[in-house]
């Protein structure tokens, strides 16, 4: 031992009170746990929500009328559902003044493969390969050569096939022509894409063919458009636009669409939020309370501290330090248990969000680092604040009269 | 040197106001090992913590190597009381959490010295005392005399030119008073410590090169005057 420091002092107060100095960094670590998670998963979803925006490339979604929510859950969540338009909107659509792109889907009936030992349930999309944004911008890998509209089909990074690879729908033969590159989302990871006109032909061809069942779907029929706007033009304008020049159609912003989302999961995890920031508070206070009565128990060596040079700075810091040191062990236990937690039950989350219908993608290291980070300043925010007030009173002491009443 | 000037404490009681000191002016010279006797209440503590920096006076001035220390700020305050001044208190200001050894050192924490220099000194000063076997014991494992001695230790850490002694033996038994009181007369001596002694002692406070008398608040024998 060469120096007694200040935050020497204030570790050794800390073992002094240790079931106190326990219960507190107890009570810290939930908080922040909480918040840490809490955060971490609204990074995920948010981050889904992003990259879902970018992934799409479009500004305006148009479905059937009624059919707003089916859409909504096919893109957000990549879950099946079955509803047809008319193909004429998409010559509407574009007719319009602001539209600089308008390519149809098609959403048809799950096809299920085996592989291995479970059965994995796909989406299949018709796209419209010449006026499309949103598949083809986005391969990873393909075979060499242009697509073949016959036979090429073009697959979610997830779905376990490999370019140049045969693949079966509805008893026919296709080739993998691309695989587009992984996002954790699940309209892009598992779905398989086909060509619109090809599909139009499958149907029919299941409709021929015995032993497999039909695929529903007639020719024309398409079940959403996205669009895309000019960068000057006024989207909600053009939406308005759409709506009244053609009837029986919906129209969705992208973006209050994927921020609809957003304020689901609020309104699903947003109380977790909310606990967090009660037990912030909660924790906030009840340290103050603590430190008050901490400060009041040793009036009498704060004033020796003080009769021995310790200037009313020192003593403040003194309080503040030992507040901090203990939430910041609270903040790591609480960030390090929420850490391992989630690694635990990665699985498990990620199934809950595909159930929920969110699109979620794993905040990254460096973001989890920062999540991390922003939770323990919490930590270290909840000491300082809860112990500024006896801080201050500290410094108010006059040493005389600290010595005196500690007697 | 130690000059007070129309040093006054009045401390409000309720609607009363307390004159607990009252125009005290005194003279302590460097060396002088100097006692002040009086009753329970006649201001001794009082005037000894105005002197060291520890409660401000009402009216009146301290001077310690001529500065007004009450005209000082917090900072400047506390360094002098850490630099210049040595306390020893009437009951046990040991910090419970530290060691023998680290509540001697604990001055050196607020000041500028080389902490490396202090831990050797502290060393010193627990030897000086007689306690080089008890550094690593803590406040609860020693004795009350024990506790006093490294209540001295930590005083003298610093190098203070002035010690203020409080009542430094009433809870002592008289052999382990009339060591310490032997102690803090060599320390005068070898040290060159000016001392300020406040004890209800007769016999402990004739030891003094000079005995001051208290009574009510004021000075009421100084052999000086």
């Amino acid at each position: 031992m060469t120096s007694v420091s200040l935050s020497y002092l204030a570790r050794r107060n800390i073992v002094r009170k240790s079931f106190r100095s326990i219960v507190l960094i107890f009570a810290v670590s939930i908080s922040v746990g909480v918040l840490f998670s809490t955060t971490l998963m609204l990074k995920s979803i948010d981050k889904g929500i992003k990259v879902e925006m970018e992934r799409l490339g479009a500004d305006l979604l148009v479905a059937p009328v009624g059919y707003e929510a089916k859409a909504r859950t096919v893109l957000v969540s990549g879950e099946p559902q079955i509803f047809y338009m008319g193909e004429e909107v998409v010559d509407k659509i574009i007719a319009i003044p602001g539209v600089v792109a308008a390519s149809p889907q098609i959403f048809m009936e799950t096809s299920s493969y085996l592989l291995c030992c479970e059965i994995l349930e796909t989406l299949l999309v018709g796209f419209d390969p010449e006026t499309d944004f949103t598949v083809t911008p986005w391969i990873e890998s393909r075979v060499d050569g242009p697509i073949d509209y016959e036979r090429d089909i073009i697959t979610g990074g997830m779905v376990a096939v490999y370019e140049g690879y045969a693949y079966y729908i509805y008893g026919q033969e296709f080739r993998v022509y691309a695989r587009l590159q992984k996002t954790g989302l699940n309209y892009f990871d598992r779905t398989i894409f086909i060509p619109r006109a090809r599909a139009y032909k499958l149907a029919q061809q299941t409709k021929e063919r015995k032993g497999v069942a039909p695929l529903k779907l007639s020719s024309g029929d398409v079940s959403i458009v996205l669009v895309r706007v000019s960068p000057n033009a006024n989207v909600t304008k053009i939406a308005e636009q759409i709506k009244r020049d053609i009837p029986d159609v919906s129209v969705l912003k992208i973006q209050d669409m994927l921020a609809n989302t957003k304020q689901i999961f609020l309104k699903l995890f947003g109380g977790l939020l909310v606990f967090s920031a009660v037990l912030w508070v909660a924790n906030t206070l009840m340290i103050s309370a603590i430190f008050s009565t901490i400060v009041s128990e040793r009036q009498r060596e704060l004033g020796i501290l003080r009769a021995i040079g310790a200037d009313r700075n020192a003593v403040f810091r003194l309080i503040i330090l030992e507040a901090v040191i203990l939430t910041s062990i609270g903040g790591i236990l609480g960030i390090a248990v929420g850490s391992i937690t989630f690694t635990i039950f990665k699985s498990h989350i990620l199934s809950s969000f595909t159930m929920l219908k969110f699109p979620y993608i794993w905040p990254s290291s460096p973001e989890i680092l920062a999540i991390g980070l922003g939770s323990f300043l919490a930590s270290l925010a909840m000491g300082i604040i809860g112990a500024l007030y006896p801080g201050f009173i500290s410094t108010k002491l006059e040493p005389y009269f600290a010595i005196r009443k500690g007697e | 040197m130690i000059v007070t000037e129309n040093l006054t404490k009045i401390y409000r009681v309720g609607d009363r106001d307390i004159e607990a000191v009252i125009d005290v002016g005194l003279r302590i010279s460097d060396n002088e090992f100097v006692s002040i006797v009086g009753h329970s209440g006649s201001g001794k503590t009082t005037l000894l913590s105005m002197i060291g920096g520890l409660t401000r006076p009402t009216k009146g001035k301290v001077f310690v190597d001529g500065i007004d220390i009450w005209s000082l700020g917090d900072k400047e305050l506390s360094k002098l009381r850490n630099e210049k001044i040595g306390f020893i208190f009437q009951f046990s200001s040991l910090i419970p959490t530290l060691t023998a050894l680290e509540n001697v050192m604990l001055p050196a924490t607020f000041s500028q010295n080389k902490k490396k220099e202090v831990a050797i000194r502290a060393e010193e000063m627990l030897d000086l005392v007689e306690l080089s076997h008890r550094i690593d014991s803590y406040p609860s494992q020693l004795s009350g005399g024990e506790q006093r001695r490294v209540a001295i230790a930590r005083a003298l850490v610093n190098k203070p030119k002035i010690i203020l002694a409080d009542e430094p033996t009433g809870d002592l038994d008289h052999e382990t008073e009339k060591d310490v009181i032997d102690l803090f007369l060599k320390i005068n001596k070898e040290f060159n410590t000016t001392f300020l002694l406040v004890t209800h002692n007769i016999e402990l406070a004739m030891k003094a090169d000079r005995k001051l008398v208290m009574d009510q608040g004021k000075i009421i024998e100084d052999p000086n005057d």
